[in-house]
Order: structure tokens, then sequence, then C-alpha cells
């Protein structure tokens, strides 16, 4: 390949990276992407078939007039964006750049343009695939700058162009550089842990899409969590601390909860917020919930799509939230909230109580004043339920038992599906008066707003007070990455019953959907590991922060401490295998470091210009030489003077006195000395045989 | 010895500054100076500056993939410390100087440029003699020396002064692999090169010299080796003498006759005094860098003398106040005269002595 055409290559390559990285932002839609790509492509051509186009230089400059006043009118006029702005004019920018390639400052400016879109992409995106960009700009860049920057100085110093194609253009330097970019991708990744966090910085840009979801705001219609029971779209990725299995496949992750049915609709009537205090741990907790508990507490980190609600989620009972947030604020109903909906990936903790079995306890006579009156409000025309659930519920004595028995009967009587009610209408003959009714007793199937509907509403036909709650499932275990998918179809509602001496206990009486068969098909091995890499990506990546950076001080620091004790107590350890283990480590250590120390040291001298002592005099070796062809060899560790003394020759001792003069004294050897040396030399080989 | 002592301070600080140039002793390296130099270039620096510009950035916006392209830029760094490291080790040059140097003259020099290094070739290499000022000498340039192996380049060199150059060694330098860093070594080569004074036209000079000391030496035909006249061949002659080139032209046998040899015989004398025979100029940095000049002037005549006559078939002497060569012929008694002009320094003299260089018989 011709060297021009090589340099044109890695150039357009570093081009096209740079378009890759602007088309992860969604800044520039696809006609914008194709229409660049082909102009591309054509400059490509013109200039590896040598035909550029020759752009004089008063119009290149009018030409990026011309572009710059476009970018500066989609900033102010029609994106209002300085980023989306940026995107365009750099990309159009480049392409324009791509025409007039001429000078070794063309291209500096091309690369220059290259890394700039780079730069707008990162503060565009939160994607993974960002991360596979950077990559390929590392390799492009370091691959095209090297090249680059010896095209400028073998120009600089009139190298022949087939001696740089005959050095340069080989396999070798390609296979060299490769092996750069991914040793330079290590060094990003790892220097990238260790670069200080300031701790500021609040929610980033808007860097994904928001997540359209139901069923968490202030009012639900019945039916309005269906269409989302459909889709896949993740909407959180929970991982356990402590779990490596999804050992507590029955949680919760509670969103909000309602008190008031009206016959067609959920309501938050209650609805005063309280503005939680962060406490020395930085935890916004309820405080109440604490100090009530002696259950289990766990603890999750979530990370949260943007989604249309300022709802946060925690398993089961919440009873805090840490995170890189403003404030947080509670409901007496134990939702968690933020200040508004947030529009980019969020990471938060979350602290949980895990549900504990409540005992079956007959209520005293206060129990009814302990909650609001919200929470047995029935609408009329109920009578029909009532009778039933009075049905169901004979023989049972406590609250508990009966809630239990309107859980069972309806989790075995009724049909799950996600279509209630809507394709038997033709052929059906009869209709409830109002949606509990008809699904009680005409429909008999439905999804989790139904049954949870039905068994708050019968609950409180016996006293019982009950609120519906929605929020999310677990969804799907990935086992690479040990931690929750939750997806839209997760999407879930039950039912919190207040019982004597347990407070708000969970029921659930829809059926699970493995049960039913309404189970989606589970994601692939390859699905999985691709998500975990997206979850490892956003959470030790994207949502890096001062506080994980403290984290791996401490744990560094925590290993480090415990390597040291260990090797203290090594000593002490009761088996002589550990002790010899122990042994083996303190003798590396002890290497290590005494390699460390001669590598300073030699570096110290060679900084200084000598070694410690000059060099050995070259008589001394040839006298070396000279005896050992006669067998007189100087053993090793043996030093000079002890192996005169040996060899008991005069002429080997005089030599041996003049050369420690030499060698250590600083002498410089005199032409007497010079002459005499010789005559010992030719006395050594005369006397011995 | 009266001479020696000095008439005037400020003879004796010329004599000094002038030894002390002569005698460019090797720098001391110590513990502070650094084994490598490192300096930005254009692009460097920029890179350099959008990188705090990029940290401060993510810094303020906390957005972790900015915090990622700070890291990429400082790996690109650390690559780039590196691969120049990479490319400066193991880079060994060995100059061959020529036997015989003149000052201001373009001398060749054969550098021999080895990489020891087992795997790793190094590129983008440029080479300096570290001795800038005292002399001129053209940069090499290496665009790959792959490694275990040895490349030969011919380099020109120019000294400008005559005198003892302690050469140190060599500078290398690299912006491989991104051109954002210089990376410079220093490789101790040391080497003495023994500057001969330039040596001019000098054919007036002799004429001049020799009105002023006395007559030219009278040629008298003798057995000598140059040629004194021609005439016809006889038979008494040696068949070895006969001139065939005018026994061509003339179409009869012509013999030659040789000059007698020890009759050319000149001896030149340089009184390298410094004496209040120049005049002194106001300002004593002008006065010693006038007389300065002035020694050096006479040096180069002295051995343009030299050269005339060692060409022109005289046995040569030389006298100093210093030293003394005995009268020889030939190219290497022209040496032995340049090696002592090369090195002669200014001697403290009187005013019956002053700077002059004069040729006797």
């Amino acid at each position: 390949m011709r060297f021009s055409a090589y340099f044109i290559l890695i150039s357009y390559l570093m081009a096209g990276t740079g378009l890759v990285a602007v088309s992860l932002t969604n800044i520039i839609s696809p006609v914008f992407l194709i229409a660049t790509g082909i102009l591309i492509s054509l400059s490509f051509f013109l200039s590896i078939l040598g035909k550029p186009i020759n752009i004089q230089r008063l119009v290149w400059n009018s030409l990026a007039i011309i572009i710059l006043a476009a970018g500066l009118i989609d900033y102010l006029l029609i994106s209002l964006s300085l980023i989306d702005a940026s995107v365009r004019f750099l990309t159009i920018l480049m392409v324009a750049k791509l025409f007039d390639l001429k000078t070794n400052r063309d291209y500096a400016t091309l690369y220059l343009l290259t890394f700039f879109q780079l730069l707008a992409a990162s503060a565009s995106t939160v994607n993974l695939s960002f991360l596979f960009a950077l990559a390929l700009y590392i390799l492009t860049g370091i691959w095209a700058l090297t090249i680059f920057n010896l095209k400028r100085d073998w120009e600089e110093k009139s190298v022949a162009h087939n001696e740089i194609a005959k050095n340069i253009l080989d396999p070798y330097f390609f296979i060299v550089t490769a092996g750069l970019a991914a040793l330079s991708l290590i060094i990003t990744l790892s220097l990238f842990f260790v670069i200080p966090r300031m701790g500021v910085g609040f929610f980033p840009k808007q860097t994904a899409d928001t997540i359209k979801i139901s069923g968490f705001s202030e009012k639900i219609d019945i039916g309005d969590l269906g269409p989302i029971k459909l889709d896949p779209s993740i909407v959180m990725r929970v991982e356990l601390s402590g779990y490596k299995t999804p050992a507590t496949s029955r949680l919760y992750f509670r969103g909000i909860s309602f008190d008031t049915y009206n016959g067609a609709q959920w309501q938050q009537t209650i609805k005063e917020l309280v503005a939680l205090h962060k406490n020395s741990k930085g935890i916004w907790n309820l405080k109440s919930e604490i100090q009530n508990s002696n259950s289990e507490i766990i603890i999750q980190t979530i990370l949260l799509e943007p989604i249309e609600t300022n709802v946060i989620f925690a398993a089961s009972t919440g009873i805090g939230v840490s995170g890189n947030f403003q404030n947080i604020a509670a409901d007496k109903m134990g939702s968690f909230y933020l200040p508004a909906p947030f529009y980019s990936r969020i990471e938060y903790t979350a602290y949980s109580l895990l549900p504990a079995h409540p005992k079956p306890i007959l209520p005293e006579q206060s129990y009814y004043k302990e909650v609001p009156l919200q929470y047995l409000h029935i609408p009329s025309g109920l009578d029909r339920v009532s009778v039933l659930v009075k049905g169901i519920t004979s023989g049972k004595k406590t609250p508990l038992d009966k809630a239990i028995s309107i859980e069972e009967y309806l989790k075995k009587n009724y049909r799950y599906t996600l279509s209630p009610g809507i394709p038997d209408r033709s052929i059906r003959k009869q209709e409830g008066k109002n949606p509990v009714e008809d699904f009680i007793f005409y429909t008999k199937a439905g999804y989790c707003e139904q049954y949870a509907t039905t068994m708050a509403i019968m609950l409180r036909t016996i006293g019982i007070p009950s609120r519906i709650v929605t929020g999310f499932l677990p969804g799907e275990w990935n086992k690479f990455g040990n931690y929750f998918i939750i997806r839209n179809r997760d999407a879930h509602s039950w039912v919190e019953a207040y019982m004597p001496g347990a407070g708000w206990t969970t029921f659930d009486p829809t059926p699970s959907a493995d049960t039913v068969g309404a189970m989606p098909a589970a994601t692939t091995a390859i699905g999985l590991y691709i998500d975990t890499l997206k979850w490892k990506w956003n959470r030790y990546i994207v949502n890096y922060s001062f506080q994980d950076q403290m984290n791996l001080a401490k744990t560094v620091e925590g290993k480090g401490r415990s390597m040291l004790s260990k090797l203290r107590g090594s000593f002490n350890t009761k088996t002589v295998a550990s002790k010899w283990k122990d042994m083996l480590l303190l003798i590396t250590a002890v290497v290590i470091a005494a390699i460390i120390l001669i590598t300073i040291r030699s570096l110290v001298l060679r900084a200084k210009g000598k070694t410690r002592w000059p060099n050995t005099p070259l008589f001394y070796k040839d006298m070396l030489v000279l005896l050992a062809k006669k067998g007189k060899t100087k053993k090793t560790g043996e030093t000079a003077l002890e192996f005169a003394d040996s060899v008991a020759i005069e002429g080997v001792k005089a030599a041996t006195d003049i050369y420690y003069n030499i060698r250590f004294g600083g002498h410089k050897p005199t032409d007497e000395e010079k002459a005499q040396i010789s005559a010992y030399l030719i006395s050594i080989r005369k006397t011995l045989p | 010895m009266s001479y020696l002592s000095a008439p005037l301070p400020w003879l004796t600080a010329a004599a000094n500054l002038l030894t002390r140039q002569k005698q460019i002793s090797k720098k001391k390296i110590g513990l502070f100076v650094l084994p490598r130099t490192l300096s930005f270039t254009k692009e460097g620096k920029r890179f350099i500056a959008i990188l705090f510009v990029i940290g401060i950035a993510a810094i303020n916006t906390g957005n972790n993939l900015l915090y990622l392209i700070v890291a990429m830029m400082l790996s690109i760094i650390v690559i780039s410390g590196i691969l120049s490291e990479s490319t400066l080790r193991g880079v060994e040059v060995c100059r061959i100087l020529p036997r015989h140097i003149f000052a201001g003259t373009p001398v060749i020099v054969k550098w021999n440029i080895s990489n020891k290094k087992r795997i790793f070739p190094s590129f983008s290499l440029v080479i300096d003699e570290a001795l800038p000022n005292k002399l001129t000498a053209e940069s090499g340039y290496i665009l790959k020396l792959p490694a275990r192996t040895t490349l030969a380049q011919i380099r020109p060199y120019i000294f400008h002064k005559r005198g003892l150059y302690k050469l140190e060694g060599f500078k290398t330098k690299t912006s491989f692999p991104f051109g954002f860093f210089l990376k410079g070594r220093r490789l101790d080569m040391p080497e003495d090169a023994l500057v001969y004074p330039n040596i001019r036209p000098t054919k007036q000079i002799a004429a001049v010299k020799f009105s002023k000391s006395g007559e030219l030496p009278e040629k008298i035909k003798g057995y000598g080796t140059h040629l004194y006249s021609l005439r016809d061949y006889t038979l008494m002659d040696d068949a070895r003498v006969i001139h065939w080139k005018s026994t061509a032209k003339t179409t009869k046998l012509m013999a030659k006759e040789f000059e007698q040899e020890g009759n050319k015989k000149v001896k030149i004398i340089f009184y390298n005094t410094l004496t209040e025979s120049t005049s002194l100029p106001a300002n004593k940095e002008e006065t010693i860098s006038g007389l300065k000049d002035e020694f050096e002037e006479k040096v180069e005549e002295a051995a343009s003398l030299a050269n005339y006559f060692i060409t022109s078939g005289f046995e040569v002497g030389f006298k100093s106040l210093t030293t003394e060569l005995p009268c020889r012929s030939g190219k290497e008694q022209l040496y032995r005269i340049l090696r002592e002009l090369a090195l002669i320094e200014p001697a403290a003299g009187s005013k019956n002595m002053p700077l002059t260089v004069v040729v006797s018989k």
C-alpha cells in the first residue's frame, strides 16, 4: 500500500470514530447520520484516488464562517442546547474539513475535531457503547497520531518516502499499536478510579430517554397498569447487599400506596409529605421505623432509569435512603419522594426491613382508632361482596386469619389475564355494578390491579383497614451480575392490611405469573451477560462517586492492613504449612524491596554519570586471563588482594597494588608504572609453566 | 625568564581567558541532573491546556465520562512516556573522527548508531553532538532503528576554532510517538579532538617574511628530490634521471638535475607573547577580544607558513617561547608543528618581544 493511501485511511478511520461517538448521543438524526456517512465516503474515495476537490482558501474560510453561523442559529433559535448544537456543528465542520485535507495542519485540525466529537458524546450519553467508542478512538487515535508525527518528522528531515513505507507499513507496527491501545485503555480505567473526585456535581444532564410508566401518581384508574405489563423496558436494576442468589425472591419494591377507592379509581388523600433528615451516615431515614424494628435490614443498591415520577423505590418496608440527593421526603404511608421527577439514571441505596411473619392476634378495642378512616372507606353498592366475604371468613377469628383466607380464595378461584373482561364482553349477559363486583362475580379474571383492589375492598367490608400499593416485583435474577433486572412488565399492585400487633402487612392475592403461565421467556445468557456489562458500566463508571472512591480506598487500606497483620502474626500461627507460606511471603517482600533499592541506587548512580567505581583496568583483566590460562583462576567472592596472596607471585602482588590505587584510589598510572605493569605481565608469563 | 612575568594584570586575565576557552572541560553530571530531559512541543502545550480545561469541567459537572476522557488523556501521556523511553533506551552512538582536523574547514565524521535493545526498535530519533557552541555538526535523524542493529551515518562537522575539544557525547531526542513531548537523553561518548589552526594561502606572506628576515635560500644543484633544471643526457648519467616528457618534446634525451636538499631549511619563530605592541583600547573587554583575534591571526599565519614550506620541500623547524621543534621535512613534521600551534597559548612577554611570526634560515 502506498504511504499516502495508508495515511488517508487511518485519518478517515479516526474521522469515522468521531462520527460513531456522536451517533451515540441520539442528537443527530439517522438521516443526518446517513448523509454525513455518504459525504465522508465520497471524500475518502476522492482522496484515495488522488483527486481531491481543490477548495480555495477563501472559499474554505467562508464555508467555515457559514457553518459557525449555522451552529449559532441552531443553538440560539432551534435546539437551544449548547451540546446539541455543538455536536451538529462539529460533525458538519469535520465533513467540510475532510474535503480540504492538504497540509499537516489540516490533518491536525481533523484529529482535534474528532476529539471534540468524543467529548460532546461524553457529555450527552451514558450508554455502554461509549466505552467501545472510547476504545476505538484510543486505537485509531494512537495509530493515526503516531503515523502523523512520524510523517511530520521525516518531512522535516527529508527522509525518502520509500524508506518510510519499508519501515512503518508492516503488520508488526499495527500489532504494537493495537497492544498499546489495549494498554492505554487499561491505564485509562485504572486512572479513572484514582483521579480524586470532589464530591460535587449533582445530576448530570438528561442522558437517557425517560421511560413511560403509570401507576405512580396521586390517582390510579383500574387498568392503568395493564399496558405496561407488556413492556419489557428495564426500569431498574437492584443489587442486594450480601446476597449472591435470589434468596429473597418474594420481595416487593414498594413505590406508592393509595388509601381511598371511589368505585373506579384509587386516590391518595393522605398526602402530607415530611422532609427527611440525613443522619451522620448520610442516610435519610424514617426514625420511627428503625426504632420499632427488630427485623432484618436488607440493603439494596438500586440503579433507576429515568421514569415519569418522583417516587423512588425500596423493598418491602423502606426505612431509609442514601444517595447523591439534595433532599428526600416521605409520606405517612412509607413512600419516598424526590423533589421532582429525574431525567437521568440515578443510583441510590435503599434500606428496608424484611417482612416478618405476623402472629394472629385478636384486636383490642382501640384497634380501629390507630388508623385513619380512609383505610376503611368503601364505595356503595358492594352488598353482594360483603355477603361473599362473610362467607369466606366465617370461622376465622383474627384479622390475620381473615385476610389470609381472602387472599387464598382469590388466588384459587380467579384467573390471571392481562385483558380482563374485554374479549368476553360480547358474549356476557350480565355485568357487575362496579369493577369489583364485575371481577368477583362475572369476569373472574384479571391482573394484579383487579386482585389487589378486590382484596382491599373485601377486607374493608369486614372492618380491616387496607390500602393498595403499586411497585415492582423483583423481576429477573441476573446470575452473572447477581442482581435483579426489573422491567416495566414487572410492575405490580398488592395489598397492605393493618394487623393488630404487626402493623401494615403485605398480602398479594394475585396468582404468581409463573403458576399461571404468564411468565415471559427468560433472557438468554448472552443477553444477561450484556446486561451485566451495562450494570457494571453504570454502577462503576457512570455513577462512580466520591463515596465509592472512599470505599475503594478503605477497602485497599483494609486489605493492606489485614495482609500486614497476617504477616506480623505469621509466627504465632499453629500450622507448619501456613508458617512456610508466610515465610515465603516475607522472603518475597524482602526480595522485592531489595530489587527496588538496587534499581533506585543504579538510577542514582546513572544520574551521577558514573558507577561507584571506575571500571576494572584492562591490564588487571589481562592478568586474570593470563593467570586463568595457567590454572590460577580467581574465585568468585575472593578479593583481589586475597587472590594475589593465594597466587604468591611477586609481580601479581605488585600489579594488584597498582590496580587498587587506580580503581579505588583515583590514581592515574604514570608512564613508569605502565612500563612496570608490562614487565610484571611478561614475568608472570615466564614464571608460570 | 623575564618574559614570563606579567607586565599588566589584564594581560594575565586575557591569557587565562584564552587558556580556559581552549580546554573545554567535561561538565560534571551531578545528582540533580535528571537522566532525561523533557520539554513540551507546541502541540503538547495545547494538549495539556485541553486536559486542564476538561479536568475542570469534569470536576464542575461531576460527569464521570469526562473523568474517563481525562483519564484517557493521562494514559496517552503515560504511553507517550513509555514509548519515548523505549526509543531512547539502548541507543548508543560512536563517532569516528578524521585524523587531522583544521579549524573552520568541514570534516566528515562517521557515526555508528546502534540499537542494543533485544526486541524493540527505536523510532524517529534525532541525534546531536553535545557541544553545539564550539562546533557546527549537522543533526542526524533515524526514522527506524531496528533492534540489535547498527547504522552508519556520515555527518559534516566544522570546528570553528583551533584547540583541544573535549567532546562529551551526544544528545538523543525524540518526539515519538505523538509529538506532544520532546524527550532527550544524554549519551556519554567522551573523546578528545585536536583541531589545528586554519591554513590560508601563504605565498605572499612567505615572500614578505623572507624579505624581512633575509634572502630566500639559494637553489644549489645537488642530490635532493626537487627538480633543479633539465639538461642534455650524457652517457655518464643514470638512465633513471631521463626526463621522458622533455625527451619526447625535444626528440633528444634530456636529463633531470636536482636541488641540493640540505640547503632548504627554514625555522618559523613564533613570539607567542602579548605586549604593549598592541594598541590599548579604553574598554577592557574589547582589549581582550582584540588581543585574542590578533593572537589567533598570528597562529594561523605560523601554521600557513609551515604548510607552505613543508609542501615546498623545505625542512621546517618551529620555535616559540615555550617549545622548539628541530628542522625536518615531510607531512609528519607539518603535523607536529600544527599540533604545537593547535595548543599554543599566549605567554607573557616583554617590550622587546612583540607578538610576531618570523621565518629564519
